[in-house]
């Protein structure tokens, strides 16, 4: 860090800071915290009732259906993470690795790979989804023409594979994100130590280990986390493809949809109960920015300073 | 023996490059295929009617065959949503830029009391779930007065928007070399008048804003059809896709 001489130096990081600090507290910290103010009363439909302390928590961890409900749904989103870090992450990476050597080819392939990520995930649900209807899709109707009809299953149909369909559209929606932070990353790396790794050593897989990984740790740090916190706020391609239902049979259900279906009631049953809904936010919030801050911290701390 | 060692070298750099060269280059034409089919076909079923798009999804469609898009022209607000969409998107991307640069470039670049701890606030605004948020929301823009109006969105995008920003940000400021702005000190720039800021540390952090503005477009598109739940007079363009499901 620089020795700063700036006369009004505090005045001029304040100017810097509180515009965008009152923003994010206005129209997000603001609104949360009147909302999860809501998890601690009774509510009947959208009347408030009493305050009774921590009862909606308790409901929603340990009494049955809700507890059970929470177990899955949450399980569901471990899932979804850990997938998504291989199909998302480890795949961007790769990808990232191999646009930055500049092979034949490597702009067309760089705008290929992030076009999805321009399209809206509404977009992207419907399209899958019709790509994946199990008697007209695209998915099903190729495989069975170039003479794989295992491949053709009702895959959003089936509770086996449906989380796995939603996962893949996922993943091709989003692939070209962290392809595009560990490419700038790469693309960052001085030239002078990439000379100086080609004359110690003529493997590919030791540089990549020893050079290439530890210097784009920031661009790790900042897709690593991102995608925890996608994967456990995910909603909406679950929403559009599966339903609010995480149907079949709730084998896709995931904290975002049983949130949103506790709180505002769904289309089968009208019930809302803002107190469990507000009660599951608060535990998803906790646990994501807990989780979150201990990646970040620990990301961070193995990050180097070129 | 300092000759062999060279061609000994080389040779196996050659073979060597071909080979996993080859492996990338066949993994990019793949992954590039898997990326652009689905767009592919989506762009070419525009072109179809429903019929030929069940019966024969790859073929090349009629392209003179513009039914659906008049359909769309004539018979939905077409015009009114894509207006709303460029206003909407477009200021809002403005502020969360300029907004989030000047704190993420704070945070980075400057040690002060509390640095980490605004970081931390603007990540935790990253991870609420701001679906519980709506009623509060809307009770809030119901008080200011702009219920019903493009400014309520803009303001809750620029919020939406910001701890992705500034958390993208600060980690590319982070890496960007020190000397650069050492330099244009030296060369007699004060902090703000100088655009210490505005020239050096945007200049190289290009590659930051490419890579965010673009997801960030996309993040207030994916927020947009949450927006119609409490917004839908405003005709945001995310119930577009709403209004045609099931008339791909």
């Amino acid at each position: 860090m620089p020795r700063l001489r700036l006369t009004g130096r505090g005045m001029w990081i304040t100017a810097l800071i509180v515009p965008p600090l009152a923003f994010v507290a206005l129209f997000i910290i603001y609104p949360i915290i009147s909302a999860f103010a809501y998890a601690f009363y009774d509510w009947q439909g959208l009347l408030r009732g009493d305050f009774v302390w921590f009862d909606n928590f308790h409901k929603v961890l340990f009494e049955e259906p809700y507890a059970s409900w929470t177990r899955n749904a949450f399980g569901h989103n471990i899932i979804v993470f850990f997938a998504l870090m291989v199909l998302q992450n480890g795949v961007g990476f790769l990808l990232a690795y191999a646009l930055w050597r500049e092979l034949p080819g490597a702009r067309f392939h760089r705008i290929a790979v992030f076009l999805p990520v321009v399209l809206s995930t509404i977009i992207v649900g419907y399209l899958w989804k019709l790509f994946l209807h199990p008697l007209f899709g695209v998915v099903n109707q190729s495989a069975r023409a170039i003479g794989l009809p295992w491949l053709a299953q009702p895959w959003l149909g089936q509770d086996s594979t449906a989380i796995w369909a939603l996962i893949f559209a996922n993943a091709w929606h989003m692939v070209g994100f962290p392809t595009l932070v560990f490419l700038a990353g790469m693309q960052r790396i001085p030239t002078e130590i990439l000379d100086a790794v080609r004359m110690e050593t003529q493997s590919e897989w030791v540089k990549i280990r020893k050079i290439v990984w530890p210097l784009v740790a920031p661009s790790a740090t900042v897709v690593f986390v991102l995608l925890f916190v996608g994967a456990f706020n995910w909603f909406e391609l679950p929403y559009i493809m599966a339903g609010l239902d995480g149907s079949p049979y709730g084998s896709t259900d995931v904290l975002g949809l049983y949130f949103y279906r506790t709180a505002f009631g769904n289309v089968s049953s009208g019930q809302q109960n803002f107190g469990l809904g507000s009660a599951l936010a608060v535990l998803i919030f906790v646990f994501i920015a807990a989780v979150a801050s201990v990646i970040t911290v620990r990301l961070r701390a193995r990050e180097i300073q070129i | 023996m300092s000759a062999t060692a060279t061609t000994y070298y080389d040779r196996k750099g050659i073979i060597g490059t071909l080979g996993r060269d080859g492996l990338l280059q066949i993994i990019l034409v793949a992954n590039t295929f898997i990326m652009l089919a689905p767009i592919v076909i989506m762009v070419f079923s525009a072109f179809k009617t429903n019929m030929e798009i069940f019966q024969s999804p790859f073929a090349l469609p009629d392209f003179g065959n513009v039914g659906n898009f008049v359909k769309i022209w004539t018979q939905t607000n077409f015009i009114r949503y894509l207006l709303n969409s460029f206003l909407v998107t477009g200021s809002s991307m403005v502020l969360i830029l300029t907004l989030g640069t000047m704190a993420a470039y704070a945070i980075a670049r400057y040690q002060f009391f509390g640095a980490s701890f605004i970081l931390m606030f603007f990540i935790a605004g990253l991870t609420l779930p701001l679906k519980l948020a709506i009623i509060p929301l809307f009770m809030l823009m119901r008080d200011i007065g702009i219920l019903n109006n493009q400014l309520s969105l803009i303001f809750v995008y620029t919020a939406m928007g910001l701890p992705t920003t500034v958390f993208i940000m600060t980690g590319f400021i982070r890496t960007l070399p020190n000397e650069l702005e050492d330099a244009a000190r030296m060369d007699g720039a004060s902090e703000a008048r100088d655009h210490v800021v505005g020239d050096v540390a945007t200049g190289a952090s290009r590659h930051g804003y490419r890579g965010h503005s673009e997801c960030g477009t996309d993040l207030e598109r994916l927020f947009l059809s949450a927006g119609v739940y409490s917004e839908r007079q405003s005709q945001n363009p995310a119930a577009g896709p709403d209004d045609f499901h099931g008339r791909i």
